[in-house]
């Protein structure tokens, strides 16, 4: 496993690196380093299922500003290894990566402890005018400290770790795996928990509920949905520009009389 | 670019080495600065550019481009742009602005184009991404993980290039214009209209129980299942989501509420339930 746990940790390495420079912060989302790392363990397809299942996830934890409990770029990276590798159920290991990405997390604590420690050297660069050395540290902080970190854990993590799991999940009583497979099928529903929290308004809530109409009951296929959600926003848009009808203000004034 | 902003070559190529530079806002984050270096490495062609006959000036640019910022990565150009313009100025005559207005300009700046920029990006042009790219995926597309690439990054350089090019040429009256007209906060309600729908529609997609449990009335057996699944197909996955909302709402972490999620399936399935 230690060829594959070099590939995978190397090319997600490059990715996340090109992902930093650019600033995109796209490419480490768990629905494309999931179907990378799928591509590259040559299980493509189970690479893009569980990509979508881990966005899903991952969806609402990583928008909290600046706080993120978890990395969902290595929680992925290694549940999607783990079902490949050793062809467990997807479901599984979905519900081990939020451990994982958890854990891995602890990482990002030493970078930005690190990171600090290395302030007093920037600014020196800054004061000495020295702009070259400024840029080349910025740059080589960036790569290696900032990014390589994570993938050394994750080589680690493929080549050494996933055996241990396995033979670990084999001791398990079957119905904790099962619950687990449940848990799998449930958790991405504290990532639109989490969202739906930050996005939800009185005045908007009620489109939540329309969605889950347009996908379950009329099953319209997601561009439709896409169609559907633009038209409800452009026309509330829209009719919110309009001025209030005047009408409304005396009947309010009924109802006060009617109550007193 | 050429025809709708009125910038002759050579600052096009400063702006544009700086929207080429900023991707690394993030690149040495500290907790003491966070992105000022970042911040600083974006803005170093330009510095250069303006003060390259005098080392002083130089360092003292850099010193103040430097300082504490933290903000939205594709929003931050625009600010950017406005302190290259500043520079610019600054460096034709020394003396018509001084640090402290720069400095100041910068930081009120950062904290309401974080707000926006984040929930712009993370909340409504993410979401919309992932809505369609995510459900494409759960079926092994490959543009599922496309087209959720190609949305997000397309409204990313739009919003990335546009502002880097509207901060330098229209300075601070635009964000005056986007602030007084409300124009902003109707775009990102619509934009959160379309990114709820997308959570409901996913919801639906992705969540999901099955009850096993049956219950026995004399000769018929019913399993609970086809009770909720009469109500409303979905229904649990639906009371779950909206369960922890309620949750999170009140406070508990996100993490502790997966533990316990985890937690209560193992016993279910212990039991038999699930």
């Amino acid at each position: 496993m230690v060829a594959q746990a070099l590939i995978v940790s190397l090319v997600n390495f490059l990715v996340c690196w090109i992902d930093n420079i650019l600033g995109t912060q796209i490419f480490i989302r768990p629905l494309v380093v999931s179907t990378i790392t799928g591509a590259l363990l040559g299980d493509l397809h189970t690479g893009i299922v569980m990509g979508a299942a881990l966005e899903a996830m991952y969806m609402g934890f990583s928008s909290i500003g600046g706080s993120i409990p978890v990395d969902p770029n290595s929680g992925s990276v290694l549940a999607v290894s783990f079902a490949i590798l050793t062809k467990a159920d997807m479901d599984t290991a979905l519900a081990l990566s939020l451990p994982i990405a958890s854990a891995v997390n602890l990482v990002s604590l030493l970078v930005v402890t690190v990171s600090s420690m290395l302030e007093p050297f920037f600014t020196r660069l800054i004061n000495e005018g020295k702009m070259k050395q400024f840029s080349i540290a910025h740059q080589v902080v960036n790569a290696v400290l900032m990014t390589l970190p994570y993938y050394i854990v994750i080589f680690v993590g493929i080549a050494f770790g996933i055996q241990h799991l396995e033979s670990f999940i084999a001791l398990l009583p079957s119905y904790v795996i099962h619950g687990m497979e449940v848990a799998g099928g449930i958790l991405p529903g504290v990532g639109f928990a989490i969202l739906l929290n930050m996005i939800w308004t009185k005045e908007i809530a009620v489109f939540f509920f329309a969605g889950f109409v347009f996908s379950r009951f009329m099953k319209l296929p997601t561009f439709a949905i896409v169609i559907m959600a633009a038209t409800i926003a452009l026309s509330v848009y829209f009719f919110a520009n309009q001025p209030a009808p005047a009408v409304a203000v005396p009947s309010n004034d009924d109802k006060e009389d009617f109550f007193q | 670019m050429k025809k709708m902003y009125n910038v002759d070559k050579e600052e096009r190529k400063l702006l544009n080495r700086m929207i080429w530079r900023s991707g690394l806002l993030q690149g040495s984050f500290n907790m003491v600065r966070m992105q000022g270096f970042g911040y600083l490495y974006s803005l170093l062609p330009a510095i250069e550019h303006y003060y390259k006959d005098d080392k002083e000036k130089q360092i003292a640019a850099m010193q103040r481009s430097s300082s504490f910022y933290n903000s939205n990565i594709p929003f931050s150009t625009f600010v950017m742009g406005l302190n290259i313009a500043m520079e610019k100025q600054k460096s034709e005559n020394y003396e018509s602005i001084d640090d402290q207005t720069i400095t100041s300009l910068k930081t009120s700046l950062m904290g309401p184009l974080a707000g926006i920029g984040d929930s712009f990006m993370f909340n409504t042009v993410r979401i919309i991404a992932a809505g369609i790219g995510v459900s494409l995926a759960t079926q092994g597309n490959i543009f599922g993980p496309l087209l959720f690439l190609a949305i997000y990054l397309a409204t990313f350089y739009l919003i990335k290039i546009n502002f880097a090019y509207l901060g330098y040429t229209m300075g601070d009256s635009f964000i005056d214009k986007l602030f007084q007209g409300g124009l902003l906060k109707k775009v990102t309600q619509a934009a959160s209209i379309i990114g709820i729908v997308m959570v409901g529609a996913l919801v639906s997609q992705m969540v999901d129980v099955k009850i096993l449990s049956e219950v026995k009335f004399g000769e018929s057996v019913i399993s609970f299942q086809s009770i909720f699944d009469s109500i409303l197909p979905g229904l649990l996955g639906l009371l779950i989501v909206l369960g922890c909302r309620t949750c999170i709402k009140k406070g508990v972490k996100p993490l502790v509420l997966v533990l316990a999620i985890m937690l209560l399936c193992v016993l279910f399935a212990a039991l038999g339930v699930v």
